[in-house]
């Protein structure tokens, strides 16, 4: 070979696309060139990334859900939505989209309507960063169940559950940075701000 | 899994021919889609989770999930972006946000599994990150991203599909004919080569 190969034909060298001959040359000119072997290592090393995550595809309805859920998101203006609150107010309050309350033993409820689902949750507040979630979601009983997200600045601090066939939840170990709760499903939805609240 | 091969950067300044075939096979990038999504167009959005989802689930499941817990996690990874929508530091590294988000939303699913499992059970050694290749991976796909158009869904039919699609399979697909398809998948690659060079720098 009197000319180096190109970068594609080191490619259908590593793709074993190439003829003995062929690839008989390809092969003595990496042998012979630095230059043409980091290439080849880039190559393979690409081919690798894709043998070790091929990309598999998901079940068709979380397309369809996550479609649904962003079109109730771009109903409203950001920062905007059904809003309710939960704190350690004593004082029974209705707000936009539910009601709050304490019972005084450091538990606090918040009771929150969304469309077709009624979410209701009980906080313990055990630790100064952290909070127990008891709760009930009642919704028309319709599969896959709904899906509750709850959300705060940090993404990694994330907490997602599914109700039992009863309707009941619980979570441990919730940070009170939580600030955000989604309930999403193809029959229901709720979107509503929270304030956990401080450790009382 | 086989052991960790960083992909090395080629040499800088590399050929100019690539930079052609984006333009002519642009498609809407990831800081465009996301700013439309910011104004609530919801036809972005469902490009961006047409262009995201199976990278999000199968990073899901290469963290030792189930499909359906995978699909749960991939809804939770979009919602959370849907949240973030006004807050992402990089729209450029979208590919790896998502990667990010979606494998630590997977180990937290597999930790809360295992509490519920009993002790004696729990014989394997405990592995915080069990996909070894994670760096390169985040790496590759924000490349991708950049490249983007048929030049992507070219390298991912070739590369990452699980089915293995033949060269006539693609070019149907991508509209294009069958011989060309080799040809351009080197030019493709290439440029990727560069692109990841260039981001290196």
């Amino acid at each position: 070979m009197t000319t180096p190969p190109t970068f594609t034909r080191l490619l259908d060298w590593v793709d074993g696309r190439l003829d003995d001959d062929a690839a008989e040359a390809v092969r003595a000119h990496v042998e012979s060139s630095e230059t043409a072997a980091e290439a080849v290592e880039w190559i393979r090393s690409f081919r690798e990334a894709g043998t070790a995550m091929p990309l598999e595809t998901p079940p068709p309805e979380v397309r369809q859900n996550l479609r649904d859920a962003f079109r109730r998101h771009a109903k409203f203006p950001p920062g905007t939505g059904p809003v309710s609150e939960l704190s350690g107010d004593p004082r029974p309050l209705r707000v936009a989209a539910g009601a709050r309350s304490a019972d005084g033993e450091g538990v606090g409820h918040v009771v929150l309507e969304g469309s077709g689902v009624t979410l209701t949750l009980s906080v313990l507040h055990r630790r100064a960063d952290l909070v127990d979630l008891h709760g009930l979601l009642t919704w028309d009983g319709s599969d896959p169940r709904p899906e509750i997200v709850l959300s705060s600045p940090d993404p990694t601090a994330r907490r997602v559950t599914r109700p039992e066939a009863d309707g009941e939840f619980r979570l441990t170990d919730v940070t009170r940075a939580t600030n955000e709760v989604w309930v999403v499903s193809p029959s229901a939805s709720l979107h509503a701000q929270l304030d956990l609240g401080t450790d009382a | 899994m086989g052991e960790v091969v960083p992909l090395r950067p080629a040499e800088p300044g590399g050929s100019g021919r690539g930079r052609g075939i984006r333009r002519a096979l642009a498609a809407p990038s990831d800081t465009e889609l996301l700013q439309r999504c910011r104004a609530s167009d919801a036809a972005a959005w469902d490009l961006l989770v047409e262009r995201y989802e199976r990278l999000v689930f199968s990073v899901a499941l290469r963290n030792g999930l189930s499909r359906e817990d995978a699909a749960d996690v991939t809804q939770t990874t979009f919602v959370a972006l849907i949240d973030s929508l006004h807050r992402l530091e990089d729209d450029q590294r979208l590919a790896s946000w998502l990667m990010t988000v979606a494998r630590r939303q997977a180990w937290r699913v597999r930790s809360t599994s295992r509490r519920d499992v009993p002790l004696e059970t729990l014989v394997e050694p405990a592995t915080e990150d069990p996909y070894e290749l994670w760096d390169t991976q985040t790496v590759v796909h924000d490349a991708l991203a950049t490249l983007g158009g048929t030049c992507r869904e070219l390298l991912l039919a070739l590369y990452f599909d699980p089915a293995e699609p033949s060269y006539a399979d693609i070019a149907t697909r991508l509209g294009r004919s069958v011989g060309g398809i080799g040809p351009l998948r080197g030019r493709c690659l290439e440029r990727l080569r560069t692109l990841m060079t260039e981001n290196l720098a």
